[in-house]
């Protein structure tokens, strides 16, 4: 009853939080100014109607209620002015989501149980040299930027070695997302994707179970007549996860933010670049569905991971006083 | 669990061993092919062991292994008797067809490819590959230059202009060439699904691209300029509304401030108050708005920065206190009702009939067009054209949301929603992905009766004969990183090549690479605006600039020794052009006047504008080259192409002499540090290395002179995305690298950049607008012929742009030029006369160093050895011949052989 409360409650301050971000993002990017371009032999004038026929003059609370209007009562976020002229920008969005999400999430399962290996492994083996061994992999792939490794793997196994594609099959559909030859096309996106995230679980992971192996209650579980592997798997790793796990929700929020680089490099038609795109280019209406899908996710996210703790650790009870 | 991990440890080594092993090994790979059926990738129907190199026997036979293609194979790699972890996917077109493939890239997306809307490179190129003008670019005879032919038309325009001149309907009442015509459509015209084109079409579309609840893009190029059709702009802005200066609404005087806005981008009457340099935007006047106590100035910013509000009490008062408080109180006597002055009003334009537009169907193959200006010669056909849509595809297209009532269309966003008319048909476009166009089986141009002109030609690298069109598919992908492209390349996947400095020094001695030269001419352009000028310095210094109590002698950092114009001449003089373009921007050439070589100033003859005689004494008359007996060079031609525009000997001696002036006008003293900006619209490594050029340029240019060790050239690349209006208002020091595009065959009308800074009703492009060529300072004397005779003629600069470009209106008792060099354009006046004023005015331009060429614009790609183009020459209007022109030396199949066989795979250039 209490996490049933709790999560009405979040919900409730979610939805108020959400509603209050999407007004501040909507004043915000009207207050920035339009470029006044020029094109020798042409009428800027056009330019200038066409921002009075979209409403742009009118006091800015008053275009927001009218998006808000749109919105709700018709499910219609507009049409791209200045980016994909003409398209629904939502349509446009989901035709782009899914490279993102699918690159994002091949890398995720092939990196995070690759990550959490290593880092128990490291753990286990502490300042051994296969800790050391593993330790200094994990500094070089934390250290060297994404694309770098990018650049590589299309040099080596696209160009050289030629056992991928350059780019990212072209999709249309799901089934094309979702066939081998994309998947195969994905591979060199999903290793370049991949190093610094197994990296970053592999440090983690063995930090937390470091520290957790060392605690008291792991030589009561030994003392009592657990092996080792029982002691670990059954004690130390269930304690280590509770940070561990909200991570990886943390990430999987991440993947659908995309890799501006990744998808640039390897030609992954995803959302990587649309956020920034469509702030320098001042189209509206991709800016506020943009907003809206990233604050949503972004909020929902939190009382997911907030709620995990609860579920992880039975310790942690949410909403209880 | 120690098992578990030391077996992990074996498997990872194992694993690390054998990536190691695969990589550097020479052993051939055996690879299992999978064969899938072409519509169910999920059925298999075979497998095939095949040796590394070579070409499965089961696919056909432009497939080899490791090529890619868009449908799904697939195969496992074999490792000596294992199988290992790696599967590697091959992509095969499963086509039986072997034709000749364009494959091409883009690097940014097409925003989109609607023909009413469309405004970059990259949205016009489906449109380049799908459409057709009226009038086409061809080669001529001996392919020595082009001619334009009917395309969409049957046959040239005749000219009408005596039928709609009987009285004042079309404004031409009188006239009696070169303002109607009459073009018969071609019969064979059909949409790529087949259905006929005809006068409806093109009736409908110039509409619908007018359509006021629209406000299409491109809908200036039938109402604006030298295109302009008769009503057009009338019918275009019915019922539109927009923002204008409030005295061309409610006139000069309103009790009152109802209906009256703020606007900081249009304050007009300082404008007037300052001699009509049309300075409209506040920042410019902000050292006026203060009364010693109290900054105006920054109370208005507060209100409304860039954006327009509403008049109010508070703003009315603020302006008051300006022009009764402030310095303006000397240049204007207030009165509470001349608010209009300092405000803008909403307007809304009045209804305007589209029978009374100047395009009538005479029947279902022609159409009259009438024009507001007169055609003739090149220009005729040149400027002759009309837009096509599809009716019913249009009309699906279109979208009225009700909420906002704003009109929008989704015409040219997908396959579905365009319908083209040209060679080749749009198949495939996914966004961000992917683009294929292939051959129109319905075009026109295909068919027996068009052979003459679209059938063999003689192609210029090998002298035989061959076909145009050849080109039976073109593939665009979406590929931003320059180095993929690069790759890509090299693995045969892409044609072409388009590259960058660090790229060129790579392929540089290619055989393969093509410069190409564009149009434009890219300049510096140098503040000399002292008001402008000093302000800056003021801030630079950490102080409030104000008027009466300035004193640059006692500043620790000076810029206003730019309005020296010995100063910004030394700047001219120091940058050595030739090394900066060899080493900085590949294809392109070194600039020594406002215009490049590819400025055609009589496109019949394909002269270009600096080919005259006049333009050359010109430009040596700018850069000090003497020539004839006695002097360094002989004739005018030697001294002309001798220029080279860097000259550091006396480039050093005009620095002293500018220090010396500054220190005498009170700028400087002879230990004020010389600061002054190097400003960019952003950052980038790019303009990092410009900026770096530069400061080496100007660094040795102050070595020796009175500057020496007092000169800071400081990097400030934050214009942003308004830097054109930035660099006009005087907020950059200096800015390199800007120039303009458009109007290559026309050098007349593009002298308005130059000269017009700015008549209120049009744009304003003069980079230097703080400089009115409308004044005394800028009389231009020649003696010439005007259509009376060989006399003496003194006007403006900016005059005589408007009598070349036959908008002048005299004033009253006073000849007008008017009509006579509107005719000239048909030939009545000589071209080497209109030559003869634009280079003279080019010179008073020049000779203010305030627009210092630099280079002319170009570009270097490399072309693959699969394709040959049609001319080795690139030429205006033609290129190196286009797809039109494109020769090819494999098949698809072939190519992938060829490519295969190379070492590693990969092709050398």
């Amino acid at each position: 009853m209490y996490l049933f409360k709790y999560i009405l409650k979040r919900l409730g301050l979610m939805l108020i939080t959400f509603f209050t971000i999407m007004v501040v993002c909507f004043v915000l990017i009207k207050l920035l100014p339009l470029p006044n371009v020029k094109v020798f032999g042409q009428d800027s004038n056009i330019i200038q109607m066409r921002r009075e026929a979209l409403g742009y003059g009118k006091p800015i609370l008053e275009q927001f209620f009218i998006f808000l209007k749109s919105v709700i009562v018709r499910g219609d976020w507009g049409v791209g002015e200045n980016m994909y002229f003409g398209s629904d920008v939502s349509e446009i969005f989901v035709q782009k989501l899914p490279a993102t999400i699918l690159v994002n999430i091949y890398s995720m399962l092939f990196s995070v149980p690759i990550g959490l290996a290593l880092g128990i492994y490291a753990a286990l083996k502490k300042n051994k040299w296969q800790d050391h061994f593993v330790s200094t992999g994990v500094m070089i792939f934390v250290s060297v930027p994404s694309y770098v490794y990018a650049f590589l793997i299309q040099y080596i196994f696209c160009f050289k070695l030629k056992w991928f594609p350059f780019l990212m099959q072209p999709c249309e559909t799901l089934s094309d997302y979702l066939s081998w030859a994309t998947f195969v096309s994905l591979i060199p996106a999903i290793l370049s994707l991949s190093f610094g995230t197994i990296a970053g679980f592999t440090r983690y992971t063995r930090a937390e179970l470091t520290e957790v192996l060392t605690s008291d209650f792991m030589l009561l579980a030994r003392t009592k007549g657990l092996t080792k592997g029982q002691a670990t798997v059954r004690h130390a790793l269930r304690n280590a996860m509770v940070p561990i796990f909200p991570m990886i929700i943390g990430q999987f929020v991440g993947i659908l933010s995309g890799s501006l680089i990744i998808e640039s490099i390897f030609g992954i038609p995803g959302v990587g670049g649309l956020y920034v795109q469509s702030i320098t280019a001042k189209d509206y209406n991709f800016f506020m569905l943009l907003s809206a899908f990233y604050i949503f996710i972004g909020l929902a996210a939190g009382i997911v991971v907030d709620i995990s703790y609860g579920i992880i650790d039975p310790r942690i009870r949410m909403g209880a006083r | 669990m120690k098992k578990l991990f030391k077996k992990f440890s074996v498997i990872a080594l194992l694993l690390a061993a054998v990536v190691v092993t695969v990589g550097c090994g020479d052993k051939k790979t055996k690879y299992t092919v999978t064969y899938y059926d072409v519509d169910d990738v999920n059925t298999v129907v075979g497998t095939e062991t095949v040796v590394e190199g070579n070409k499965p026997t089961g696919l056909i036979s432009n497939f080899v292994l490791e090529s890619e293609m868009f449908k799904d194979a697939a195969m496992t790699e074999a490792w000596g008797n294992d199988v290992v972890t790696a599967n590697v996917s091959i992509y095969g077109e499963f086509t039986s067809k072997d034709g000749y493939t364009y494959q091409s890239s883009f690097n940014l997306s097409p925003k989109t490819f609607n023909p009413f809307q469309y405004e970059s490179a990259t949205d016009s190129v489906p449109l380049d590959y799908t459409t057709l003008g009226l009038y086409g670019y061809s080669y001529n005879a001996d392919k020595t230059g082009f001619e334009l032919k009917p395309v969409m038309a049957a046959a040239d325009p005749v000219d009408v202009t005596t039928e709609y001149a009987k009285d004042d309907s079309y404004g031409i009442e009188g006239e009696t060439s070169g303002y109607a015509f009459r073009i018969a459509l071609n019969r064979h015209a059909t949409w790529e699904n087949g259905e006929v084109i005809n006068a409806d079409d093109y009736i409908y579309s110039l509409k619908a691209l007018l359509d006021p609840k629209f406000q299409n893009h491109r809908a200036s190029d039938y109402y604006a300029g030298s295109t302009a059709i008769f009503g057009a702009k009338d019918f275009f802005y019915s019922g539109q509304t927009t923002y204008l200066s409030a005295v061309e609404v409610v006139g000069g005087t309103q009790e009152g401030y109802e209906g009256l806005y703020f606007d900081a981008s249009n304050v007009t009457a300082f404008a007037n108050l300052m001699g009509g340099t049309d300075l409209t935007k506040l920042a410019n006047y902000k050292g006026y708005f203060s009364d010693g106590e109290t900054n105006y100035y920054e109370q208005l910013c507060q209100y409304a920065g860039d954006k327009r509000v509403p008049m109010n009490e508070e703003l009315f008062t603020i302006w008051k206190n300006i022009m009764t408080k402030g310095p303006l109180s000397a240049y204007w006597v207030w009165a509470d009702n001349e608010m209009p002055y300092f405000s803008v009003a909403k307007t809304t334009f009045p209804e305007y009939p589209w029978e009374k537009v100047g395009l009538k169907k005479i029947d279902e193959w022609t159409v009259d067009i009438i024009y507001t200006t007169q055609l003739a010669g090149f220009y005729k056909k040149y400027s002759i054209g009309l837009p096509l849509v599809n009716e019913t595809l249009y009309e699906n297209c279109k979208q009225y949301n009700e909420e906002t009532k704003v009109w929008s269309s989704t015409y040219g966003s997908s396959v579905e929603t365009y319908l083209g008319y040209g060679p080749y048909k749009m198949t495939k476009y996914i966004v961000d992905q992917l683009m294929v166009f292939e051959r129109n089986e319905n075009w026109f141009g295909y068919s027996e009766a068009f052979a003459d002109e679209y059938g063999k030609f003689v192609a210029e690298f090998d002298g035989q004969v061959h076909e145009q069109y050849q080109t039976d598919r073109i593939t665009l992908r979406f590929v931003q990183e320059i180095s993929t492209r690069e790759q890509m390349f090299l693995a045969g996947k892409l044609d072409g090549f388009g590259m960058t400095r660090e790229y060129y020094e790579k392929y540089r001695s290619s055989i393969r690479l093509y410069s190409a030269t564009g149009a434009s001419t890219f300049y510096g352009i140098l503040l000399s605006d002292y008001t402008s000028l000093v302000e800056r310095e003021a801030v630079l210094n950490g102080v409030t600039y104000d008027s009466a109590t300035y004193d640059s002698v006692k500043k620790q950092y000076n810029k206003t020794i730019l309005t020296i114009k010995e100063f910004r001449q030394a700047l001219c003089y120091a940058i050595d052009r030739k090394t900066l373009v060899t080493n900085l921007y590949p294809g392109g050439s070194s600039a020594t006047s406002l215009y490049s070589d590819l400025i055609l100033a009589d496109p019949d003859a394909g002269k270009a504008f600096n080919k005259y005689t006049a333009t050359k004494e010109a430009i040596c008359e700018f850069w000090g080259v003497e020539y004839g007996e006695g002097k360094e060079f002989k004739t005018l031609d030697e001294a002309y192409a001798a220029i080279s525009g860097f000259d550091l000997a006396s480039a050093k001696k005009l620095v002293d002499v500018a220090v010396d002036k500054a220190i005498e006008q009170g700028l400087m003293t002879s230990s004020t540090i010389v600061k002054i900006d190097y400003c960019a619209a952003s950052d980038s490594e790019n303009e990092q290395l410009w900026y770096n050029t530069f400061n080496n340029c100007l660094t040795e240019l102050f070595k020796g002179t009175k500057l020496d060790g007092k000169f800071e050239y400081v990097y400030n690349p934050n214009l942003g995305d308004d830097y054109g209006d930035d660099i006009q208002n005087g907020l950059a020091d200096t800015a390199w690298g800007f120039g303009w595009q458009g109007s290559a065959l026309d050098p007349y009308s593009l002298f308005q950049v130059y000269v017009d800074a700015g008549s209120g009703e049009s744009d304003v492009y003069q980079y230097d607008k703080w400089i009115n060529r409308n004044t005394k300072n800028y009389e231009v004397t020649l003696n010439i012929d005007l259509g009376d005779g060989v006399k003496e003629h003194t006007y403006t600069a900016y005059t005589w742009w408007e009598i070349v470009n036959g908008i002048y209106t005299a004033p009253e008792g006073q000849t007008s030029y008017d009509a006579s060099y509107a005719k000239q354009i048909a030939g009545v006046i000589s071209g080497d006369t209109r030559a003869t004023i634009l280079a003279a005015c080019e010179l008073a331009v020049l000779r203010d160093y305030t627009h210092i060429p630099m280079m002319n614009e170009g570009s270097v790609s490399l072309l693959s050895y699969k394709v040959n183009y049609g001319s080795e020459t690139y030429m205006f209007g033609m290129g190196f011949g286009g797809l039109r022109y494109i020769t090819y030396n494999y098949t698809d199949g072939q190519w992938a052989d060829y490519v295969a066989s190379q070492p590693g795979g990969n092709l050398s250039y």
